[in-house]
């Protein structure tokens, strides 16, 4: 597999990096991180780099992470992109509109290193090669 | 959507006392004590999380200053956190808080929504409950220093 570049939007920067050395402890062949601190600086750099790999909180401020989803996936950039939500939002409802607008897993905080593991195995093991 | 007061079989203390204890030990791999000092909500970092619906009120997190760096620097892996680390550590702490809390509350927890944290921080910040209200206050030690969680809702 080649390295990935990832994306990872959280208001909390610490948590960004929880999910930064998370994603180190489990493996994954992350070659560029980018972070972004809500749903806005997100799309843009979804649109603008292309990442392999998005991880997506869900409360956050001026566009939360499922608008973000929405407006990803109405995107000619971004329609493809894996999306994977990591949120301490845990309702049903919220993982099922998740879901319908095209999230690949669902983790919630707080998470374990083989939760992510067990999210992120499936979509990992489709990834693009060459980064 | 009923609008009738909720009140869980088991009482609110079990509830928010074992989402305390799980983000503690799943993110910081620490196991709270039990705080048996003066359990006195004057302290220098105060996080709150709104939640509304059916379970509606404040869950908040109140610490030291010296116990947010000992978070912050768990969370990180590093020494020395900067002090908006630490603020942002602690509002992060008390969303999972809550957003555990939440969780447990089953089907009525799912028709509740979280606000995102606020922080304040300075010498001998004090919070103080709306009376009238529902207050569980849980205080804990987390390396030593006291920290405390507290849930208020309205009735």
């Amino acid at each position: 597999m080649g390295r990935l570049r990832g994306l990872v939007v959280d208001d909390s920067a610490v948590m960004r990096k929880m999910i930064e050395r998370t994603l180190t402890q489990a493996g994954v062949p992350v070659g560029e991180l980018l972070e972004a601190s809500d749903g806005w600086e997100a799309l843009a750099k979804a649109k603008a780099q292309r990442p392999d790999l998005i991880l997506c909180d869900i409360n956050m401020p001026t566009m939360d992470g499922l608008e973000f989803l929405r407006a990803l996936k109405a995107a000619p950039e971004g329609g493809n992109t894996p999306v994977v939500m990591i949120t301490t939002e845990g309702s049903e409802a919220r993982m099922g509109e998740a879901a319908t607008l095209g999230a690949r897993g669902y983790i919630r905080k707080p998470f374990t290193l083989e939760q992510v593991k067990a999210q992120l195995a499936p979509i990992l093991g489709a990834a693009p090669e060459g980064k | 959507m009923s609008h009738l007061m909720f009140y869980p079989e088991t009482g609110w203390t079990p509830l928010i006392e074992s989402a305390t204890r799980e983000v503690f030990e799943v993110m910081l791999g620490a196991k709270l004590e039990p705080f048996q000092d003066d359990p006195s909500l004057v302290t220098e970092m105060i996080a709150m999380v709104g939640l509304t619906g059916r379970v509606a009120g404040v869950v908040s997190f109140h610490c030291t200053a010296q116990g947010a760096r000992a978070m912050a620097a768990k969370m990180l892996g590093s020494a020395a956190p900067e002090e908006d680390s630490a603020r942002d550590a602690v509002g992060e702490i008390c969303n999972m808080v809550a957003g555990s809390f939440k969780n447990k509350l089953g089907q009525v927890g799912d028709e509740c929504k979280l606000t995102v944290p606020t922080i304040i921080s300075g010498a001998e910040c004090m919070m103080q409950a709306s009376p009238g209200g529902t207050h569980v206050q849980m205080p804990f030690s987390y390396e030593g220093s006291p920290i405390a969680v507290v849930l208020d809702l309205r009735n």
